[in-house]
């Protein structure tokens, strides 16, 4: 079967995410995938998974006569291949143009580079010498397999041990692990092929590319670098650059992840050794992981947004919000400072809640049908209301002057609006001694207060996702006056739970939708 | 992941520890990765795909077995685990049902401490199960040994299989555990066969309980 290529369409979007700054998969420009590394039961057998890429190393040697130019060196041989299962468009037997080029770049990295301590593999100088060959197999294609084989290849170099040999001068004893400790083999240290996509003529770079990366990409360069930030190969597949100060660039990026990546390297070693050391059972099995169920899971989304970014900007919009201060994303994206217009949420009925401007609500006694709705509750808390205003000050502290009118004038001001601005810890904790004070015998009260301000803290968690903007999003909630009653006044506690919940839910559904509104409209002009 | 320390009575009659996790790649239509006690093989299948006009059939589907040792070139005895496990599925996936296709089943070895064969059909059994593909049945396949002593060993790993005289590996369907395809090295009577196979057809249906227990837990997220 061909190779299915990606259509110019997928290409053009994500070129467009990149001269914005963004990445398919959420990762920055430098961001790498994350690396698992796991050795299996014999020595110099590892797989490595470099997010969805997965490869799988095994050394093994045998004894060679030495090439008669190096008669003192031993040899290493890298092989390179993809597996059918890898991708719909291997076919299995004659090795790919790609495969070739895999391979080619990984002996210049490892070979060329001298890594491997090939003195030490002679064993008769000019007769015997060890031939370590690294088999790699690549079982998923999903990107950047040449960095992928480096980490594996050197993996299972340094984890592999050859069997000790004794040379009674015409005879050679191969020790079996059982006789003999097994040799580890000796690396100088350790290059890896960091790999680095190329767009738009040097503009982006991105470390790391996934498979639509790669293939939209105009060059990639594959840099070998070593812990010691040296350079140990150097491979430019593709256009070439316009200007040598992107090969620069790279090369110094490279510097800080190569040693990070030997760092997990020598980490993962140091982890297998102690468990063989322990007698623990070492092998395969670990990359089976407990209760995983891949099946549309999180990470083989290919499309994913940076929740990083979106934290940031809505702890900007929190800051703001604080101060008082409210942003607004216009069509282009760009964030406008603007006064928020006043707004208030009236409720109409049970469960049922309205926005409405101040100015409005003052002229709303024209709407009658919200009126008929709210007979049954103005009956309720008529008498309540008059308490309220008589005797309780704590309704109409937090009111400004005007509304404080609004509600002595019509009828329908029976439902107070008590403004408990979420960020504002100050507010609530100002109504809290108030309440109080209203009311010592009843801690009910009080509870009430703090279960809102608790469930709007939890609310703000969430929004650390979603993001609030805009208008009408004041968080205001209204408290029936029976909620807040007088002593004189007191319902059952039944009736006050019922209450209770009927205040949140009109809150959650008011908040929810706007909340939800707001994040979408955010999304769809920031997320591209 | 799945755990299976057989329950059956008598010490030699345990299969080893058996784990599994499905949809482990992201190309393949369906993968899966199996351990059986330190054994492992991971399984990648793609299907139904465009076959080449040298191999179509007018009538069925193609079926290819691919089977890869971990270093060097497939060698002879690869050759002979890959048309095994070309045959084995075969007779398993509903070809019929994808006339002029190809269903490619390629497995490869990762770990080998006895009994690779039988782990490499599971593995491929259980990355047709992910694939979604119709099956007229399942396989699951059973190693054992016969010792210079003449007695039966299921499941043995590599230390227990230097002192073999005979492997036989079976792999059985689940509807009437019947024998799909077998696969012995070394000399046995007649009789010790037939323990042989009396005893794997027993120890298969572990397996079988298996794949259920796998099916149970992936089939919300299988679709």
């Amino acid at each position: 079967m061909k190779e299915t290529p990606y259509s110019n369409i997928e290409k053009n979007f994500l070129k467009t995410a990149l001269s914005e700054r963004k990445r398919l998969d959420g990762r920055s420009f430098d961001d790498r995938r994350s690396v698992r590394i796991n050795f299996g039961k014999e020595y110099g057998c590892c797989h490595v998974a470099l997010g969805d890429t997965r490869v799988l190393a095994q050394v093994s040697s045998e004894i060679q006569q030495p090439k008669s130019t190096r008669p003192n060196e031993g040899q290493v041989f890298v092989n390179v291949e993809f597996s059918p299962m890898s991708a719909e468009h291997v076919e299995p037997g004659k090795p790919s143009e790609a495969c070739v080029e895999v391979t080619r770049v990984l002996e210049k990295c490892i070979r060329e580079s001298k890594c491997v301590d090939l003195e030490s593999l002679c064993i008769i100088a000019e007769e015997k010498v060890w031939a370590l060959r690294v088999d790699l197999t690549v079982l998923n294609m999903e990107g950047n397999i040449v960095e992928c084989a480096s980490i594996a290849a050197l993996s299972a170099l340094a984890h592999f041990r050859r069997p000790d040999v004794t040379s009674t001068g015409d005879r050679l004893i191969i020790h079996d692990a059982s006789e003999k400790e097994p040799l580890q083999t000796a690396l100088h240290h350790f290059p890896i092929c960091l790999t680095y996509a190329i767009f738009n003529k040097g503009k982006q770079i991105v470390a790391d590319p996934t498979l639509i990366e790669e293939q939209t990409a105009e060059a990639s360069l594959s840099v070998g670098m070593n812990a010691y930030r040296e350079l140990c190969g150097l491979h430019l597949g593709g256009q070439a650059l316009s200007d040598h100060q992107s090969i620069l660039k790279i090369v110094q990026k490279a510097g800080a992840s190569a040693a990070e990546i030997v760092q997990l390297i020598k980490k993962a070693l140091a982890e297998d050794e102690e468990a063989r050391t322990k007698n623990e059972v070492v092998g395969l099995t670990a990359c089976i992981r407990a209760g995983r169920i891949t099946t549309l899971c999180d990470q083989r989304m290919k499309i994913k947004i940076n929740s990083q970014s979106i934290q940031e900007v809505a702890e900007n919009l929190i800051a703001q919000r604080q101060q008082n201060k409210h942003t607004k994303f216009d069509d282009e994206g760009n964030a406008v400072e603007f006064t928020p217009s006043e707004k208030i949420i009236v409720s109409i009925g049970e469960n049922s809640a309205e926005l409405q401007d101040v100015d409005d609500e003052m002229g709303g006694e024209t709407d009658e049908e919200m009126k008929e709705d709210l007979s049954d509750n103005n009956e309720k808390n008529q008498s309540n209301e008059e308490d309220n205003d008589s005797d309780d000050p704590t309704c109409v502290v937090h009111l400004p002057a005007n509304r404080r009118e609004t509600i002595k004038n019509q009828p329908r001001a029976s439902v107070i609006q008590t403004k408990i601005t979420t960020k504002n810890q100050q507010r609530t904790s100002k109504i809290e001694p108030e309440i109080t004070t209203i009311d010592d015998s009843d801690d009910d009260e009080l509870e009430v207060v703090q279960e809102l301000t608790k469930e709007e803290k939890e609310r703000m968690k969430k929004v650390e996702t979603l993001v609030l903007d805009d208008s009408e999003e004041e968080e205001t909630t209204t408290l029936t006056a029976g909620e807040i009653e007088t002593p004189t006044n007191n319902p059952t506690p039944d009736s006050k739970k019922k209450k209770k919940n009927k205040n949140k839910n009109k809150k959650k559904g008011e908040s929810g939708r706007s909340q939800d509104s707001n994040a979408r409209q955010w999304y769809s002009k920031n997320a591209w | 992941m799945a755990d299976m320390s057989g329950q059956a009575s008598g010490e030699d009659h345990k299969l080893r520890p058996f784990y599994c996790e499905l949809n482990v790649l992201s190309r393949p239509d369906g993968s899966a990765i199996v351990t059986q006690g330190e054994t492992a093989a991971i399984a990648g299948v793609y299907g139904p795909i465009e076959v080449k006009p040298n191999k179509i059939h007018i009538e069925k589907a193609t079926v290819e077995g691919i089977y890869r040792p971990k270093s060097g070139l497939p060698c002879v005895s690869d050759r002979l685990c890959e048309t095994t496990l070309q045959n084995t599925f075969e007779a398993a996936v509903l070809t019929s049902q994808y006339p002029r296709t190809l269903i490619s089943i390629s497995v490869q070895e990762m770990q080998d401490s006895g009994g690779l064969l039988a782990c490499a059909i599971n593995a491929g059994c259980l990355a047709l199960m992910n694939s979604g593909l119709s099956m007229k049945f399942l396989v699951a396949a059973v190693h054992c040994m016969i010792n210079k002593t003449g007695e039966v060993i299921l499941d043995p790993d590599n230390k227990q299989l230097k002192d073999s005289c005979a492997s036989l590996m079976f792999a059985f369907d689940n509807v009437d555990k019947n024998i799909v395809s077998s696969s012995t090295h070394g000399r046995f009577t007649e009789a010790q066969y037939q323990e042989a196979l009396l005893r794997c057809r027993t120890a298969s249906t572990e397996i079988f309980q298996l794949y259920r227990d796998m099916v149970k837990k992936y089939a919300p997220t299988m679709g």
